[in-house]
């Protein structure tokens, strides 16, 4: 080994080295163990000076945590800043203040506005014409209405109350 | 003024920006750069060694797992500095739940880093191995040429900046770097056969 290159490790242990060359020097001990071991000594003369003290570091310290890291899985996850608490906190109040007004207009005019789906209303716009045909060509259909209508007790929402979307629940025989 | 500081964190962010892209090998070079560091730390808080030195690697590990969350808030080395910190003292106090009858805990910890005497609780033999590597540490220092001597000193005890100690010397920074160098290695050169690295296991 050169003076050059320990005299490198001397300014790398002072953190004095620059940039280029402290990657070099890095590289370079990867590979030649002399080198780690040279850093290892200048540091534990360092501690020596300072604390009165011998710390001595293993040789294969680097090894052993290099061997576990390898065993361990990589995830790929990008740096991401974490939202906010307040964010999420404002989030929900704003859902809750949703289905309180939806579920209270729903209770004040059950009859008024039932929660449609926007197919829905666009279906009933254009189907009316189309139901009043089906009545007079198919009389039968006209009574199956008229039995499901007086044994009918439907609910229609759109999912935001506790209720499954646009579920129909009918009670035939209801009196029974 | 002195931009070693900002160096080393530029190169730091180098590495943990290559390692959080899948490099495993840039997280060797952060444990070449700051592994004397790292154990020096904890045993502050671990007297002996080899047990100090297990709980280091175990701090560098829990930083590798943790670095994907590392967002560059603090120097790497804070960072790195804090997990040490936090995982010798939870092997503390593992420790000390395992055995209760030892005595140690996290505010007795605490203290050993303004009570170097507490060193002392080492067994007769290291402490004999250790006087006599102080004594060999002694005459090469005392054996040094004056310029060689006080440069090596103003860094290690004062922690001044080669630039700060070419001030005070009155000479080119160069130098400073040599001197420094040259004095590291005549130690070197008389304490490596007492030294004997990482047999302590």
């Amino acid at each position: 080994m050169n003076d050059e290159l320990k005299q490198h490790i001397s300014e790398f242990l002072d953190d004095e080295l620059d940039h280029a060359d402290s990657l070099k020097l890095l590289q370079s001990m990867q590979k030649n163990h002399e080198l780690t071991d040279t850093l290892n000594r200048y540091a534990a003369i360092s501690h020596l000076l300072k604390n009165k003290q011998h710390l001595p570091i293993a040789k294969d310290f680097t090894a052993t945590i290099s061997a576990q890291i390898e065993q361990e899985a990589f995830y790929l996850i990008p740096n991401r800043k974490p939202t906010k608490p307040v964010y999420k906190m404002l989030a929900l109040a704003a859902s809750i203040a949703a289905i309180a007004v939806i579920t209270t207009n729903t209770i004040k005019n059950p009859t008024e506005s039932p929660q449609l789906a926007p197919q829905q209303v666009a279906q009933q716009k254009t189907t009316p014409p189309a139901q009043t045909n089906d009545t007079e060509q198919y009389p039968l259909n006209a009574r199956i209405n008229d039995y499901l209508q007086a044994h009918n007790n439907s609910v229609y929402t759109n999912g935001q109350a506790d209720f499954r979307p646009l579920a129909k629940v009918t009670a035939y025989n209801s009196q029974k | 003024m002195n931009n070693q500081p900002r160096m080393t964190e530029q190169l730091d962010e180098e590495l943990v920006a290559r390692v959080q892209q899948g490099d495993k090998k840039a997280f060797d070079y952060l444990v070449i750069k700051y592994q004397h560091k790292i154990v020096q730390l904890v045993n502050r808080y671990i007297k002996d060694p080899s047990e100090a030195q297990d709980v280091a690697q175990e701090a560098f590990i829990k930083a590798y797992r943790a670095l994907d969350g590392f967002r560059g808030d603090a120097a790497f080395y804070t960072w790195l500095y804090r997990i040490a910190i936090n995982t010798a003292k939870n092997y503390l106090v593992a420790r000390s739940r395992r055995n209760s009858n030892y005595e140690i805990d996290i505010q007795d910890a605490e203290k050993v880093e303004n009570a170097p005497q507490l060193h002392d609780l080492e067994s007769p033999d290291n402490h004999l191995a250790n006087q006599q590597i102080l004594d060999v540490l002694n005459d090469a220092i005392n054996g040094l040429p004056e310029e060689m001597r006080t440069a090596i000193m103003l860094r290690e005890f004062e922690g001044m900046s080669y630039e700060e100690i070419a001030e005070a010397m009155d000479c080119p920074v160069g130098t400073v770097r040599s001197r420094i160098f040259r004095a590291r290695e005549a130690i070197d050169i008389k304490l490596t056969p007492l030294l004997t690295h990482g047999d302590f296991r």
